[in-house]
C-alpha cells in the first residue's frame, strides 16, 4: 500500500521515541448541571459534576489499552478529551512528548490527523446524503494529505483495507448493514493514516456474529499498520479479548489498571471484582447451584453528589471507616510490579 | 389439561406476517415452542430473528398490521381464536410481560404506586387499604427500599434499574402464572443487570412462576435459563437444555454463534465469526435460511428446509449438518 508518510506533530528534537505515544496527567473535565426554576428562585447556583477526575494514563506504541466501566464512569468524556472534541478543565495530554492542549493551527490539525476516533454509531456520524466514497474522500481532502487525482485510488485502497467491496463507494449509508457502516467509520478514521485510534464502544450496536468480524478487523489492522488502540467498552468479554492492558473506571477515576490477564484473573479493587463477577459468562451451572446473591448491591451514586472518600465505599462489601474519609490513590501491590495499580486502601 | 401434564404454553406452527408497502413480510415462519411450568426458558437470537415478535404474539401485543396464524395453546386453550375481550382476561393477569425499556413501558404521568394499584385492581380482591398494603409488599419483594415514599414517585425519578424493578412489581401485582421478559436487562449496566437477573431467578423459585426471557446475550442465557430456544430468521433452529445446547450444539448456527463469543478462544486471536448478515425478511433464501452464511452448507441445504429432529430426548435441532459439527472448545 502506498501510504504517504504523514507529517509529524511539530517535529522537535527531544521527542522520545521510546516513551508512551499518548499520555495524560491529571486530566479533569467538569460539567455544569441544569438549574431548575426552583434553584433560580432560591438563589442556588449551578451544580457541577466531575466526569473525568485526575486521570493519568499512558498509551504505548502498538498496544491496545482497554477502558471499561459502566455508564457515567467518564470513559466517553475521556475519549473525547483525547481527540480534543472536549476541552478538559485541567491536566496535560502529551502526544510523542508534545503538549497537545497547547497546539494551535497547523500543529493542532496535524495532531487530529495522528489521533483519530471511531464512534459507536457510524450511522449517526456519517452524512446520510453523502455517498461512502465521497465521505472517505472528504477526510482525505480536508487534511490535504494526498493529491486530488490520487483520491479515488486511495478510497478504493481504504475500502479494501476494511474488506468492503469496491462498489461500496457508490452507496449511501442507509444501504449498508450496521457492520458495513462500522467498517466505513473505521476506514474514514484510517484515511488520514493515524498512529492512534480511539474507539468508543465501536461494536456495541452490533449483533454478536458481526461484532466478531469487527473485532477481527481491529486486530488485523493493528498488526498491519502498527496502530496504538484505545478501546472503550462496557463489555468485559471484549476488552479481555482485545486489550493488552485494561483500565477500570468508576465515577470519573481509574480505580484499577494493569495487564489484562492479571487484572481479570485476580482483580484487586473490589469494584473490578464485582464487575468481573457480574458479567455473564458462558459457564453452565445447574439452577440449584446458581447464586441468588448479586455481585454488588446498590446503584451508581449521583455524579453530582459523589460520596466522600472512596467513591465505591457505599457499595463496597469490605469498606472500613477510612474508606469513607480518605480517597485512595492508585498504588502498586505486593505482586505484579509497577504496571498493575489499584486505588483501594485494602487491596 | 391433566394434572401431570406440565406444559403451560404450547406454540405450534406460529407464523406472524406484517402487511407493508413492500408486500407481506413474514417475521415468523413456523415457530414451535413449548413452555413447561416452573422453568426458565431463554429465547435467544440476533436482531430480526423473531424472538421479540414470538414473545409479543403470545399476548397479541403486535402492531395493527400484523397477522398471526398457527396455534398458541395456553393451558389447553388456543389464544389465537380468542376475541380481544376474552384475551384480556389472560393478558396482564395470567400472563404478564416486562419490557426492555421501562421508561417507555411505564406511564410517565402516573406514580409508581398508582400503576401498581391499577394492576392490583384487576384481581378485584382487595379494597383500597388492602391494595396499598399489597403494593408495599410488592415493592419490598422486588427490592425497592423506602417503599412508602417511593410509591409516590414518578418513573422519571427512578434510575434505570429501579424502573425495571417497578415494572416487575407491576407485572407481579396481578399474580401471573407466566412472566414474559423482553430483553429485560439490555438497557442496564452489568452490575444492575446482574441484580435484576438474580431477582427474577429468585422470584421464579419463591413464587413458583414460569419465566421466558428474550435476549441476544448467550451469557445471560447460560447464567439464568434451564432451557433455550435458538432462533434464526423467524424459526426456532435448536432447542434443549442450556447445558446440552451450549456444550454440544447441533445446529450450525448455534455452533458458529457460540464460537464467535469473545472468551471462547485465546486472547487476541482472531475470533471465529459468521460471514455476511442475517437475511432480510423480503429476500429469504430458499432452503435453510442460514445456508448462505454456513460453513457446513451442502447442496441440499440450499434447496430443502431442514425439519426439526430430536438429537436426544429433550434436544432438537433443524440442521442437515447436525452430525458433522466439530467439537466446541470449552469456554475459558
Amino acid at each position: 500500500m502506498n501510504l504517504k508518510k504523514p507529517r509529524t506533530v511539530a517535529a522537535s528534537p527531544n521527542t522520545e521515541r521510546s516513551g508512551p505515544i499518548l499520555s495524560t496527567v491529571g486530566l479533569t473535565k467538569r460539567f455544569r448541571g441544569r438549574r431548575s426554576i426552583l434553584d433560580v428562585m432560591t438563589g442556588h447556583g449551578h451544580s457541577w459534576m466531575t466526569a473525568v477526575d485526575g486521570v493519568n494514563l499512558e498509551v504505548h506504541r502498538r498496544e491496545t489499552l482497554g477502558i471499561v466501566g459502566e455508564s457515567g464512569c467518564g470513559k466517553s468524556t475521556l475519549a473525547r478529551c483525547l481527540v480534543r472534541l472536549t476541552v478538559p478543565d485541567a491536566g496535560i495530554i502529551r502526544f510523542e512528548g508534545e503538549d497537545v492542549l497547547a497546539l494551535t493551527g497547523v500543529a493542532r490539525r496535524a495532531y487530529n490527523q495522528r489521533v483519530q476516533m471511531v464512534f459507536q454509531d457510524p450511522y449517526g456520524s456519517l452524512n446520510p446524503r453523502m455517498r461512502i466514497g465521497n465521505a472517505l474522500a472528504e477526510a482525505l481532502t480536508v487534511h490535504a494529505i494526498i493529491a486530488r487525482e490520487d483520491v479515488s485510488g486511495r478510497v478504493n485502497e481504504l475500502l479494501d483495507l476494511v474488506h468492503l467491496p469496491a462498489g461500496s463507494a457508490e452507496r449511501y449509508p442507509h444501504e449498508l448493514s450496521g457492520g458495513q457502516r462500522q467498517r466505513v467509520g473505521i476506514a474514514r478514521a484510517l484515511a488520514v493514516a493515524p498512529a492512534v485510534l480511539i474507539a468508543d464502544e465501536p461494536v456495541s450496536a452490533l449483533d454478536v456474529s458481526v461484532q466478531a468480524q469487527i473485532i477481527n478487523l481491529f486486530l488485523e489492522l493493528q498488526t498491519r499498520l502498527g496502530l496504538s488502540l484505545v478501546f472503550i467498552t462496557h463489555d468485559l468479554r471484549l476488552v479481555r479479548h482485545i486489550a493488552h492492558r485494561t483500565a477500570v473506571m468508576y465515577l470519573g477515576r481509574i480505580v484499577e489498571i494493569g495487564p489484562t490477564e492479571d487484572l481479570f484473573r485476580a482483580p484487586r479493587h473490589p469494584y473490578t471484582q464485582s464487575l468481573v463477577k457480574a458479567a455473564p459468562q458462558l459457564l453452565i451451572r445447574r439452577r440449584s447451584e446458581r447464586s441468588r446473591q448479586a455481585a454488588v448491591q446498590g446503584e451508581l451514586p449521583s455524579p453530582f453528589a459523589p460520596p466522600p472518600g472512596c467513591a465505591f465505599h457505599p457499595r463496597c462489601p469490605i469498606a472500613v471507616e477510612r474508606c469513607k474519609i480518605e480517597t485512595p490513590a492508585l498504588s502498586t501491590g505486593s505482586s505484579g510490579g509497577d504496571a498493575w495499580q489499584a486505588a483501594c486502601h485494602l487491596a | 389439561m391433566s394434572a401431570e401434564d406440565s406444559t403451560l404454553l404450547d406454540i405450534k406452527g406460529l407464523c406472524v406476517s406484517f402487511r407493508t408497502p413492500r408486500g407481506e413480510l413474514f417475521a415468523l415462519r413456523g415457530v414451535d415452542l413449548r413452555v413447561n411450568a416452573g422453568e426458565i426458558l431463554g429465547l435467544v437470537g440476533e436482531s430480526g430473528s423473531g424472538k421479540s415478535v414470538t414473545l409479543r404474539a403470545i399476548t397479541r401485543l403486535l402492531r395493527a398490521n400484523a397477522r398471526i396464524s398457527g396455534h398458541i395453546v395456553w393451558r389447553g386453550q388456543d389464544l389465537t381464536v380468542l376475541s380481544e375481550a376474552e384475551l384480556s382476561t389472560i393478558r396482564g393477569r395470567q400472563i404478564a410481560t416486562i419490557f426492555q425499556e421501562p421508561m417507555t413501558a411505564l406511564n410517565p404521568v402516573m406514580t409508581i404506586g398508582q400503576q401498581i394499584d391499577e394492576s392490583l385492581n384487576l384481581l378485584r380482591r382487595f379494597d383500597a387499604r388492602g391494595r396499598r398494603k399489597r403494593a408495599l409488599e410488592l415493592m419490598g419483594l422486588v427490592g425497592i427500599a423506602s417503599a412508602e415514599r417511593r410509591l409516590h414517585s414518578y418513573p422519571f425519578e427512578f434510575s434505570g434499574g429501579m424502573r425495571q424493578r417497578a415494572m416487575i412489581a407491576i407485572a407481579l401485582a396481578s399474580e401471573p402464572v407466566l412472566l414474559l421478559a423482553d430483553e429485560p436487562t439490555t438497557a442496564l449496566d452489568v452490575t444492575i443487570q446482574d441484580q435484576i437477573l438474580k431477582l427474577l431467578g429468585g422470584l421464579v423459585d419463591d413464587l413458583g412462576l414460569t419465566l421466558v426471557i428474550v435476549t441476544h446475550d448467550l451469557g445471560v442465557v447460560a447464567e439464568t435459563c434451564e432451557n433455550v430456544c435458538v432462533m434464526y430468521a423467524g424459526r426456532v433452529v435448536e432447542r434443549g437444555p442450556v447445558a446440552e445446547v451450549f456444550s454440544n450444539p447441533r445446529h450450525a448456527y448455534t455452533h458458529a454463534l457460540l464460537r464467535s463469543v469473545p472468551g471462547s478462544g485465546r486472547a487476541r486471536e482472531l475470533l471465529a465469526y459468521i460471514p455476511g448478515q442475517p437475511p432480510r425478511l423480503d429476500s429469504m433464501p430458499s432452503g435453510c435460511a442460514f445456508a448462505p452464511r454456513c460453513g457446513y452448507c451442502e447442496d441440499r441445504c440450499l434447496s430443502e428446509s431442514p425439519a426439526a429432529v430430536a438429537v436426544s430426548p429433550d434436544h432438537v435441532a433443524a440442521c442437515f449438518a447436525a452430525g458433522r459439527l466439530a467439537e466446541v472448545r470449552e469456554p475459558q
